[in-house]
């Protein structure tokens, strides 16, 4: 179970509203890399992973990109507040405000609706933490371009955060992935399913 | 930002927690790791009741405190 803190993992406090920042950050919320997709992966993988140490980097992991998705909420939460009918027609954000108003919404910049078919959930430890390199690394080139498209200061300091993050779950997966196959037959890792075809020893 | 203010020392110290814990999840043989998180631990108990002192309970079951207390969206005063 979970039990809800009152914090954010890292302060936020954007003084200026900017609709066109709030959109384009609004995709790793609910976009094909954002947040709420990488808290659904592990948290969802973590069922199937054979040893303790990845059933617990799973649920860490996925506890804390849960908690990343409150703080990309509040950065869009706080770009689109008290905003003017002017503010709102001006770079696009009518068609989000229009289905939407100021509420928070996982969709992707484009306006995509999030999907669970952004992640995989295959029941195979290689399988699904190859995938999990992968996603990390895909979000931080999401914050890389974020980066890119937005000046403001206090926006950029949290992003640059939440990039820091990504880099170091990337490391601790990486870590992950070794720790199995240590334990795995060298001659041997794809041509089988761990868990399923030979249970690795559990400790 | 101003680092020396409790609630910046307050998501210092449990961020610096989670992050060893993070690290324990793949080292968790790492006795240098355990004693620094025993260390962080220690600090967290001290600045963790500063912190709600100041800013209201930090986990729920307090009633109104809980509900009047900022939430960590709102665009605060920010000391930290």
């Amino acid at each position: 179970m979970w039990e809800y803190q009152k914090t954010l993992q890292y302060p936020i406090r954007i003084q200026n509203p900017n609709p066109l920042y709030a959109k384009i950050i609004q995709s790793q919320y609910g976009g094909p890399d954002g947040e709420l997709g990488a808290s659904l992966r592990y948290l969802s993988q973590r069922f199937s992973m054979p040893t303790p140490e990845l059933r617990g980097l799973l649920t860490d992991i996925g506890t804390e990109e849960l908690g990343h998705l409150e703080m990309v909420g509040t950065i869009v939460h706080q770009l689109t507040r008290n905003l003017s009918a002017d503010e709102i027609k001006q770079n696009g954000f009518e068609s989000y405000f229009v289905d939407h108003t100021n509420g928070v919404y996982p969709a992707s910049s484009a306006g995509v609706p999030f999907t669970a078919a952004y992640l995989q959930c295959k029941g195979d430890a290689i399988a699904d933490l190859t995938e999990d390199l992968a996603a990390e690394q895909k979000a931080r080139v999401t914050y890389d371009n974020i980066l890119r498209l937005v000046d403001d200061p206090d926006v950029r300091d949290v992003i640059k955060f939440l990039r820091e993050r990504e880099i170091v779950h990337f490391q601790r997966f990486g870590e992950g992935l070794r720790l199995l196959t240590d334990r795995l037959n060298a001659k041997n890792f794809y041509a089988f399913t761990p868990g399923v075809d030979q249970p690795v020893p559990v400790r | 930002m101003n680092a020396d203010s409790i609630k910046c020392r307050f998501m210092a110290i449990r961020f610096s927690i989670w992050d060893l814990h993070l690290y324990l999840d793949t080292h968790p043989g790492d006795t240098q790791a355990m004693q620094l998180l025993e260390q962080y631990e220690t600090q967290y108990a001290e600045i963790r009741r500063q912190y709600e002192e100041k800013y209201g309970p930090f986990e729920p079951g307090n009633g109104e405190a809980w509900l009047k207390s900022p939430w960590p969206w709102e665009l605060g005063k920010g000391d930290c």
